[in-house]
């Protein structure tokens, strides 16, 4: 297979693209496409403090590298969640995160779940019997916690995850499958900022979770390829396996189904729901600050609430 | 890859370091390692 702008041997054929590439194109025209989807749908510029969400894998990684290589003000958010039975998996992770950063002179902030909140994900979850065998629903909302007091501590504009099209048509397909009208209502790729929260963007959200491996192993990024030991089995892991399978007979179906679906939300779907969606409430959780619809302690402060 | 059923979206095969295409020829001796690409997040 030969690449479509030089005709020298191709190291990626994108399918759904109709697009074969080398390896000079193929690192030319990711970052390109990554540039043309951050300014056509208004996720920052060049005035913007951007915050990366870290995890040292190679999604979070490749978005960074790329960011700092446009020229984007960018720092970095590692979180360790303390899930370090076994692999290791969580101070792994972090070393080929600070690594990384330290190779590019960027700057990695690191926030110890274990150092600052006493307990580990995997000891919160067992002490609140929370997620049965797995913290996985622990590990969202501490995160979401955590990275939305870095973002207001550390004033920045932009929070940037490093979601792409397989995650997001993934989450898109269980939420249908469950008709989750709420979850279904605020897929989008750039969620505003309100009151309490800065901004958050998903620049590789049209980006094949293949290309994004391909970027790291094509720029030489070491990053962690072990998986996450709660992961075993998700759902989401699930899910993106059948929706490679129909990948592969109908290149193209998860790019349709995800873009179709922000059409859709465009022209007004689930309007009540979007409308909710939109809304925040104007309670503060009396501990943290943070907005919370709890009308007490928000749902991360209930977790260390002795009382 | 296909022979193999080894499904092409959720891998990238590289040899010798070099990211190969799914339609690449691999001889006898060959070291190819196939690298997952999906995560459960």
């Amino acid at each position: 297979m030969r690449c479509r702008k030089c005709g020298e041997k191709a190291v990626i054929n994108m399918r759904q693209h109709r697009l074969s590439l080398c390896k000079q194109h193929y690192l030319e025209w990711l970052p390109t496409q990554i540039l043309k989807f951050i300014n056509k749908y208004g996720m920052f510029s060049e005035h913007d403090r951007i915050l990366v969400a870290i995890s040292g894998g190679k999604d979070s990684l490749a978005l960074w590298d790329i960011l700092w290589k446009l020229g984007f003000h960018t720092e970095g958010l590692y979180i360790n969640l303390g899930i370090n039975s076994e692999i290791a998996y969580s101070n792994r992770s972090m070393i080929f995160a600070q690594e990384f950063a330290n190779q590019r002179s960027l700057t990695l902030h690191i926030a110890d779940i274990k150092t600052d909140y006493g307990e580990s994900i995997p000891e919160i979850s067992i002490r609140t019997r929370r997620g049965r065998d797995k913290p996985c629903s622990l590990c969202g909302l501490i995160k979401r916690h955590v990275m939305n007091r870095f973002t207001i501590d550390g004033q920045y504009n932009v929070l940037a995850t490093a979601h792409n099209l397989d995650d997001e048509a993934a989450i898109l397909l269980a939420n249908t499958l469950d008709w989750s009208l709420e979850f279904l209502a605020r897929g989008k790729p750039v969620l505003p900022s309100k009151p309490g929260f800065i901004k958050k963007v998903k620049p590789f959200f049209r980006t094949y979770e293949r290309e994004t491996a391909a970027y790291a192993i094509l720029t030489h990024i070491e990053y962690m390829r072990d998986e996450c030991p709660f992961s075993t089995d998700s759902k989401q892991l699930y899910y993106k396996k059948y929706l490679n399978e129909w990948e592969e007979n109908c290149p193209g179906t998860k790019l349709r189904f995800y873009l179709n679906y922000l059409k859709a939300i465009s022209q007004g779907a689930f309007p009540g729901r979007q409308e909710s969606a939109g809304q925040l409430s104007q309670q503060r959780c009396p501990q943290c600050g943070q907005p919370t619809n709890t009308g007490s302690l928000c749902a991360f402060c209930k977790l260390f609430d002795k009382t | 890859m296909k022979e193999k059923n080894i499904s092409v979206s959720d891998h990238l095969a590289v040899r010798a370091g070099e990211l190969i295409t799914d339609d690449e020829m691999v001889k006898t001796g060959d070291l190819i390692e196939l690298i997952p690409v999906i995560s459960g997040g």
